[in-house]
């Protein structure tokens, strides 16, 4: 008797949703054989489990241990094409996501995975970076720089060693694409890593993840040894090596020069640039930091082709964006589209409206210190261009939506409070400001505050986004503010009279 | 580097060069930006973000201090917008201080130039109120730091000590010496590894890290340029004075050797000046008694001795010792007495125990003793290799320079039996037997021969004698050299290799070189690996003797030496006699005159009578001290000169106070010939006089009239005798960068970079030699090797810096012991023990350390108590009398308490006391 | 006692951490990393006890103040002991929205100790943690590696009995 095939999600969210209690149910079982996949990224609708039909996959949703016979018998599985939230997607990144299993060597290839690198190979570095300049690929990990232009930099610095770093530290609340590609599809990161090693002449590499993923890291410890076994690290001739070095909880490290900070094994201070990493990085050396899913866009792009990638999204947006909807919506999880579809195509389309009752109050986009956006401003196009215009950030693409019950001012308090304890204490309109910004909102809160306070508030805040560091005292106020001049009644109400 | 830009802030034109960020091109051209973070001495780093800037055609408000130059660009520093964002960032700053404290001084200015008159924040939090007093020279107030981490920066970037850290982060964020957030935060500094050389005192901008001085007697109102007077490095020094005391020394910026840094002896260290048991007044002797005396009646007393000896045995019964602590106008004095008045070539300076097997190694081969390149080349070096010098406590601001070039990249080789923090972290550490540097150095030949590496042209065209050194080098092969010296084959190709191929490497070496039975062959061996490589002559290369103290260089050039004349001019030269007759009046004795050691033979077999020492503690610091104090006591009248009651200063006839360097004019040369003014700061107390005006006295009432109003006319007649002086002069010296030598005539810029073209004798010179044993080795009696050297914190023999709180930090010598030896011995850390010598018997306490070898034990020679010289030989080089202080044998014994009389318990205990607690 | 204590290094050092220390020991000429130590100790203790910090210090060649700093930086290197179980409740905007205030409430008033703390029997530690890139099934909720999403306040006792 042959077993039926299931194919079931080992993502982080997948296995919380319930997918490790379904498969500790059915491991015994002689009647079917379970396959762990990535996900594809639907997370409202897992634990959800697939089989092969005669139309593709068909898959059974929020499902229990009990709908096993159910499955079994074929009995109401819908094909998963036929899911809007995902057939409405553009997937390029996350194209084989849900289907393949991370760690298959073969399976990766089979999808075409590698193509890119055999391209790059084919290459000579230069031509590699003009492919790149012609895809029009920005950074995934917020400050949307052309790619290519951090590479050449870093192509045409002379130096004895060079360095690959993948920014894995997803430190935004509310995103969680870099850590579906660690666990679903590592083998792609690794592609574009040594893509980059390529074209710059690198000798190393290193992913550093944040603490809080465990799996991500293991799956790319795994895929690592694998692909070393597979014969794919190495670079211009010479063995690449990669390492996967965790992070120790703080947020300022996904700043790029905190980060290799942190990765040279010391506290994890952002510092002043110039020199931009990709002149003096690691140890001094050229590097290259990027963000996963950047890498994670390059393979497509070498295989395909730098115009094909430029032939999606908006003038200054070119390819897809990733966005990752949570919060109060509905249908949470991960989206894949060109770039140009308003936040309000975004969460009606995908997120199809608020969850149950609830009524939207503000949007924010961009992790903690993303602006926030009102129902009115929702039609803005998700490009980088039309957010910086809006003096907001798409950041990560995280997207996490707020209902009527949320006290702005608690929240614009919670906002302020992480940045003071995540503030890496260099520079001081951070290191003071952001504890004097929290002091104020504490204040308004117990109702001891002023007018005046409030628009000392201000003040500090355009005090903080021009003089700060980095982008975390830079950035800290732009939720607060945006709050404040939306919501104006909530923090005005609170002041002592 | 030096590409001239042009570049404009608020409606000036500046120049500037690449390198330059914004904040350096303004404050070079006297526009000043606040900032509290950036310093002259520190890589930008961009915290206080006070420096904000405006450049046109960008956007934003970056930080001034780290945007770099660019050519055209054009900047604002003083809109409205700025001062605002200034001023809102100043208001942080001050949110964040104490109620009730005083504002510091930098703040107050800073809420001044931006007009803010008050916080607007209501009950801020404020900052964690720490203190921290356990150094003994400084201390640090949490409550008015400003968390620019500067300090952490001068301590990493300057020292290369890494004692402090910022702790925590975020508003909390501070800096902290050693682990204190997890301890005792008042006790940081006392239990880091603060060398406390001061650094980030220096760098603080707010006072929250002062100087105690500063504390309890303000700080100062004016500043005297002076030199330090305790190491050859020869800092630049600002003495700071308020009501008449010195209250500070600060590193001045501008420093030619120092560049702004200092160590713990010459920041911390001079306030013996104040000492309560300083010498004030004349003393005569007689007995056991001591009775002061006038000065009148001392320096006749003393003529008339003196004149009495000469008449009644001669010339050569009377000799004198200069101090290599004095100025070179002191010494010059000293020496032109005892040959005008005297009529002898008995002169010494402690140069004969330091480095005359340099004078002698270095003079046989290049023709002239002195270091060939500057301390600045350090910076152009592109191998560094340290030969049986400490460099990191003898030399600390050297040492420093070092680690910087050692961060930059630049790999060092170190030769030393000990491992030194600069053997930790050299890229090569040969461990050699001590001894036997001959053979290791052959040994490295060796490999440069075999393997094709020596530097052929060089050598045809600025070298002779090269067969010479070949067939000495030719049976050192690695594999004998392993055998002889204990160290691995395989590190003396690499360290040959890396030394041979470098481009430019330099060497710098000191007393484990020279401190040895073949001491001079040591320093010939070591310059002829520099000729084989051409590493002579060019920046960044050079052999660069790292001479101990601060004048031992001047008091040797200007001929406290009894071989030679000043600048090394031979005694017998007919040109240099009528020279010296036409400027003195008096011949110029050609006889050779005794070392120092010769001295002693001579005192004991009672050839000498009369014996003038200043500043130099012989019977602390010489070796074999009990011949030594012997001799001293054989002397029918010895005058000792000297700041405090020396041990030497106690077998006297006569003691006379000397003043201070802060308390005279003068100038001394450091290790690199550059002669450099110590400036009067403070009268010296009750009225004793510098030490060239008791000469001038002496020499008066004995007939031969001396008479200098000020010690620039000394300099100008040294100048006029000397070929290598002649262009040196007060005016001159005014100058901050002062003159490295040879100066040869008034216009002469000074030589930094020595033997460019050619070598004083036309071509240099090979001299091969083979490796002799040293003095004595291990048997079965004595089976260990005692090294003996100096600890960072004390000097010599210490008379000074027992004389400060620098004895809070060290306040005995001690007896360090690899652990193999101690668990064998059964000794712990802090036991005292019994070191035997064939000479004598000491007492130490033992500290248990990796830095020695098994075998081997290390101690310094800084407290009379422990009385170590008495163990050592009379052993000495060859050919310039240099002690063997580097090797003598000892056994360990085990104190028997029962054995040791009611004194010696008493004296132990307080010993042991002080030792554990 | 400067000078002394300058090379005196042995503290007691638990069973094994010295051959941990020896081990990471960086190669000559490989530069020395603290945090990566710091995670190994971490690792194997459960937290870094600030006493190893000489030991720690000079495995890698740095100074002590360099280990200290690093270690007082990072928020997940431990420097006690926690309780036999953690949990980590997500305080991330997408678990805020999605009311991650009341479980921690719930949390809290089942163990009866604030955020940050320990419960007196040594049993939980109770943490705040900033998203664990669980957002579409927020709010979050981690006990000792193992994620929950979607977990309401009601879902606390049954939660955390499984841990009792
Ligand atoms: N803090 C401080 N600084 C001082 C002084 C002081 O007393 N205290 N004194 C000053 C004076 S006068 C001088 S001369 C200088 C001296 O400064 P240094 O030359 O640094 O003097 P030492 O520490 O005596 O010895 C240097 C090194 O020689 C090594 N050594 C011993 N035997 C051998 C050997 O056989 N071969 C090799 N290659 N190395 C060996 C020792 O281990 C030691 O590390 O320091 C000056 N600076
Ligand atoms: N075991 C051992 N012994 C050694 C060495 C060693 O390596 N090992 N090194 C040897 C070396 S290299 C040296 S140079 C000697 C140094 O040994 P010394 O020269 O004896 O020691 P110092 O401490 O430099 O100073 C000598 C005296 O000068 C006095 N003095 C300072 N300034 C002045 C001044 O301006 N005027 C007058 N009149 N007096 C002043 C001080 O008070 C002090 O008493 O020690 C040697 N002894
Ligand atoms: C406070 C702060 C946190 C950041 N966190 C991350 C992060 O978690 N992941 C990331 O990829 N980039 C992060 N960045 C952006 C990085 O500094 C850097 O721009 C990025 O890694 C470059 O990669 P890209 O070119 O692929 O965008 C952060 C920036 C700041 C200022
Ligand atoms: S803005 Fe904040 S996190 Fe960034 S450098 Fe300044 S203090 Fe550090
Ligand atoms: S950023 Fe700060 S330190 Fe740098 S100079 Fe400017 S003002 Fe300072
Ligand atoms: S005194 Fe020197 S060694 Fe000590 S902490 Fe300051 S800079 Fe570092
Ligand atoms: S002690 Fe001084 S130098 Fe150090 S951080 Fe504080 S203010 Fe800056
Ligand atoms: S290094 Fe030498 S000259 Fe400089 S301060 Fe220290 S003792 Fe004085
Ligand atoms: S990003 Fe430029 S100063 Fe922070
Ligand atoms: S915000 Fe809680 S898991 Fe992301
Ligand atoms: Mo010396």
């Amino acid at each position: 008797m042959s077993r039926i095939r299931l194919y079931l999600s080992n993502d982080t969210s997948s296995c919380a949703a319930g997918t490790e209690r379904l498969v500790e149910a059915w491991r015994k079982r002689s009647d079917v054989e379970l396959v762990r996949t990535s996900s594809r990224g639907a997370f409202f609708l897992e634990p959800m489990v697939e089989r092969e039909s005669p139309e593709g996959r068909l898959a059974w949703c929020r499902v229990t241990a009990d709908d096993l016979p159910k499955i079994l018998a074929g009995e109401g599985g819908i094909p998963v094409s036929a899911i809007p939230f995902l057939s409405m997607q553009t997937r390029h990144t996350f194209a084989t996501f849900g289907v393949t299993e991370p760690l298959s060597v073969e399976a990766y290839q089979a999808q075409g995975g590698l193509a890119g690198l055999r391209a790059a190979q084919a290459m000579s570095p230069p031509a590699i970076i003009l492919e790149l300049k012609a895809s029009r690929l920005r950074g995934r990990g917020g400050a949307a720089f052309p790619v290519w232009k951090k590479w050449d930099v870093a192509a045409t610095e002379e130096a004895d060693r060079k360095y690959v770093v993948a920014n894995a530290d997803e430190g935004d609340a509310g995103t969680y694409c870099d850590r579906m590609i660690m666990e679903g599809d590592p083998f792609r990161l690794i592609e574009g890593m040594l893509i980059c090693a390529r074209a710059i002449g690198a000798g190393a590499g290193y992913i550093y993840c944040r603490q809080e993923y465990p799996a991500a890291r293991a799956t790319v410890q795994a895929a690592i040894r694998a692909a070393g076994e597979a014969g794919w690290l190495e670079s211009g001739g010479k063995p690449f090596v990669i390492e996967v070095v965790s992070g120790a909880g703080s947020y300022v490290c996904g700043e790029e020069t905190a980060l290799l900070e942190s990765l040279e094994g010391r506290r994890g201070v952002v510092r002043a640039r110039p020199p931009h990493p990709a002149q003096s990085g690691l140890y001094g050396k050229p590097t290259i930091v990027s963000n996963v899913l950047t890498f994670a866009t390059v393979p497509n792009i070498l295989a395909r082709g730098g115009s094909w990638h430029a032939s999606m999204g908006t003038e200054g947006s070119r390819g897809t964006a990733v966005l990752q909807l949570g919060g109060r919506v509905r249908q949470p999880g991960l989206i894949e589209v060109p770039f140009g579809l308003t936040l309000r195509e975004v969460l009606d389309q995908f997120g199809q409206g608020m969850a149950d009752g609830a009524r939207l109050k503000a949007v924010q986009v961009g992790g903690p210190l993303g602006s926030l956006f009102t129902d009115a401003q929702l039609d803005i196009p998700i490009c980088f261009d039309a957010f910086a215009k809006a003096e907001a950030i798409l950041g990560h693409g995280g997207i996490v939506v707020f209902d009527d019950e949320t006290d702005m001012l608690e929240l614009s308090r919670h906002l302020m409070a992480f940045v003071a304890d995540e503030s890496c204490g260099k520079c001081v309109p951070c290191r003071i400001g952001s504890l004097r910004a929290r002091e104020i909102l504490d204040t308004i809160q117990r109702g001891r505050a002023t007018a005046a306070d409030l628009s000392l508030l201000t003040e500090l805040g355009d005090t903080m986004k021009a003089t700060s560091l980095c982008g975390l005292g830079a950035r800290a106020p732009y939720p607060v503010l945006s709050a404040l001049e939306h919501f104006p009644m909530e923090f005005h109400s609170r002041l002592q009279r | 580097m030096n590409d001239a830009i042009l570049i404009t802030i608020d409606g000036k034109p500046v120049p500037a060069h690449s390198g330059d960020t914004v904040f350096t091109a303004a404050k070079r051209a006297g526009l000043a930006i606040p900032g509290l973070c950036s310093s002259e001495h520190l890589a930008p780093f961009g915290s206080c973000r006070l420096c904000v800037c405006e450049v046109e055609g960008q956007k934003g408000t970056p930080a001034s201090c780290t945007t770099p130059v660019q050519a055209g660009m054009v900047v604002h520093t003083h809109t409205d917008r700025l001062v605002q964002l200034r001023r809102n960032v100043t208001e942080l700053l001050i949110s964040e201080q104490p109620d009730g404290g005083v504002l510091p001084a930098a703040l107050q200015e800073l809420a001044r130039s931006v007009g803010l008159d008050r916080v607007r924040y209501r009950q801020p939090a404020v900052r964690e109120r720490i203190q921290d007093s356990s150094n003994p020279f400084f201390t640090f107030d949490n409550a008015r730091c400003v968390s620019c981490a500067r300090c952490v920066r001068a301590c990493d970037e300057i020292q290369g000590t890494f004692a402090l850290t910022m702790a925590g982060r975020g508003f909390g964020s501070r800096p902290m010496a050693g682990t204190s957030c997890y301890g005792d935060p008042a006790t940081g500094f006392a239990a880091s590894n603060c060398v406390s050389c001061g650094a980030c005192v220096k760098e603080c901008p707010t006072g929250a890290l002062v100087e105690k001085t500063v504390q309890l007697q303000g700080l100062p109102r004016e500043t005297v340029r002076t030199t330090c007077a305790y190491c050859g490095v020869g800092c630049t020094f600002d003495a700071g004075l308020r009501d008449g005391r010195v209250v500070t020394m600060v590193p001045a910026d501008d420093g030619p050797s120092n560049h702004g840094h200092a160590c713990m002896k010459g920041r911390f260290g001079w306030t013996y000046i104040y000492a309560e048991d300083r010498l004030t007044s004349p003393m005569l002797r007689s007995g056991d008694t001591w009775q002061a005396i006038s000065w009148e009646a001392a320096l006749d007393r003393l003529a008339f001795e003196f004149t009495r000896i000469k008449t009644e045995f001669g010339p050569d019964a009377l000799a004198a010792i200069s101090s290599s602590r004095g100025t070179n106008e002191e010494n010059y004095l000293f020496g032109k007495f005892i040959r005008c008045v005297m009529g002898t070539n008995h002169i010494d300076n402690c140069a004969r125990v330091c480095h005359s097997a340099t004078v002698t190694g270095m003079m046989e081969t290049l023709g002239a003793s002195a270091a060939t390149n500057a301390i600045l080349d350090l910076d152009q070096a592109k191998l560094i290799m340290v030969v049986g010098a400490n460099p990191t406590e003898s030399h600390p601001v050297v040492g420093a320079r070092i680690k910087q070039a050692h961060r930059r990249g630049v790999p060092l080789i170190v030769i030393d039996p000990r491992k030194t923090e600069l053997a930790r972290l050299a890229n090569l550490h040969l461990p050699l037997k001590p001894g036997t540097n001959v053979a290791l150095l052959n040994g490295l030949g060796h490999v440069m021969m075999k393997e094709g590496l020596l530097d052929r042209p060089f050598i045809d065209a600025r070298t002779d004698g090269l067969d010479d050194w070949l067939k000495a080098v030719e049976p050192c092969t690695p594999e004998w050299t392993e055998h002889v010296t204990g160290v691995p084959a395989d590190l003396i190709r690499q360290a040959a290799r890396l030394y041979a191929t470098s481009g430019a490497s330099l060497c710098v070496h000191g007393l484990g070189m020279t401190e040895h039975r073949w001491g001079s062959h040591g320093v010939m061996a070591l310059v002829d690996l520099a000729l084989a490589t051409g590493n002579l002559g060019k920046p960044g290369t050079g052999i660069n003797p790292l001479r101990g103290q601060n004048n031992v260089q001047g008091a040797s050039d200007v001929g406290c030496l009894p071989t030679y004349f000043t600048g090394y001019q031979a005694l017998d030269d007919p040109a240099l006699g009528s020279l010296h007759q036409a400027v003195t009046g008096r011949p110029l004795p050609t006889k050779r005159g005794m070392k120092t050691p010769d001295m002693w033979d001579a005192a004991l077999a009672g050839r000498l009578k009369g014996l003038w020492i200043i500043g130099y503690d012989v019977a602390q610091t010489d070796p074999n001290l009990r011949k030594v104090r012997e001799a001293l006591r054989h002397i029918d009248f010895l005058v000792v000169q000297d700041l405090f009651m020396s041990e030497t200063a106690k077998l006297a006839h006569l003691v006379l106070p000397g003043a201070s360097f802060l308390e005279k004019d003068g100038t001394f040369t450091n290790l690199e010939r550059r002669i450099q003014r110590i400036r009067k700061a403070v009268d010296p107390p009750h009225g004793i006089q510098p030490d060239w005006q008791v000469v001038c006295e002496v020499s008066t009432r004995m007939g031969y009239p001396m008479s200098y109003r000020h010690p620039s006319e000394i300099m100008d007649e040294i100048a006029r005798l000397t070929p290598m002086f002649a262009g040196v002069s007060y005016d001159r010296l005014e100058s901050p960068d002062g003159l490295q030598w040879p100066v040869p005539e008034a216009g002469h810029g000074g030589t930094a970079l020595m033997h460019r073209d050619r070598f004083p004798k036309g071509k240099a010179h090979f001299v091969g030699v083979d490796y002799l044993p040293p003095g004595e080795s291990p048997t079965e009696e004595y089976p260990f090797t005692l090294i003996t050297g100096r600890i960072l914190q004390h000097y010599n023999c210490g008379a000074q810096t027992r004389r400060t709180d620098i004895l809070d930090v060290v306040d005995v010598d001690v007896l360090e012991m690899h652990p193999e030896d101690a668990a064998r011995m059964q000794v712990a850390g802090g036991d005292l023990i019994r070191l035997v010598s064939p000479r004598a018997t000491v007492l130490l306490p033992v500290m248990i350390s990796e830095r020695v070898q098994p075998g081997q034990l290390f101690t310094s020679f800084h407290f009379p108590a422990s009385d170590v010289n008495s163990l050592l030989s009379s052993s000495s080089d060859d050919q310039s009398r240099c002690p063997e202080y580097k090797v003598s044998i000892v056994r360990v014994e085990p104190v028997d308490w029962e054995e040791l009389d009611a004194d010696d318990e008493r004296e132990l205990e307080a010993v042991r006391v002080r030792l554990i607690t | 006692m400067l000078a002394l204590k300058r090379y005196a290094v042995k503290t007691a050092l638990p069973n094994g951490l010295d051959n941990l220390l020896a081990h990471a020991r960086p190669s000559h000429g490989d530069p020395p990393n603290i945090l990566r130590i710091l995670h190994a100790v971490c690792e194997v203790y459960g937290y870094i006890d600030p006493q190893f910090i000489p030991a720690i210090a000079q495995s890698q060649g740095v100074t002590e103040a360099d280990v200290a700093g690093v270690l007082s930086y990072y928020p997940s290197l431990y420097t006690q002991p926690a309780g036999r179980h953690r949990i980590q409740v997500c305080l991330g905007e997408s678990c805020l929205a999605n009311r991650c205030d009341r479980v921690v409430e719930a949390i809290q008033s089942a163990l009866g100790i604030p955020l940050g703390q320990t419960t007196p029997d040594g049993r939980f530690t109770l943490e705040p943690v900033s998203c664990v890139g669980n957002c579409a099934l927020s709010p979050s909720v981690r006990i000792d590696g193992a994620l929950q999403g979607r977990v309401r306040p009601g879902d606390v006792p049954r939660l955390l009995d499984r841990y009792r």
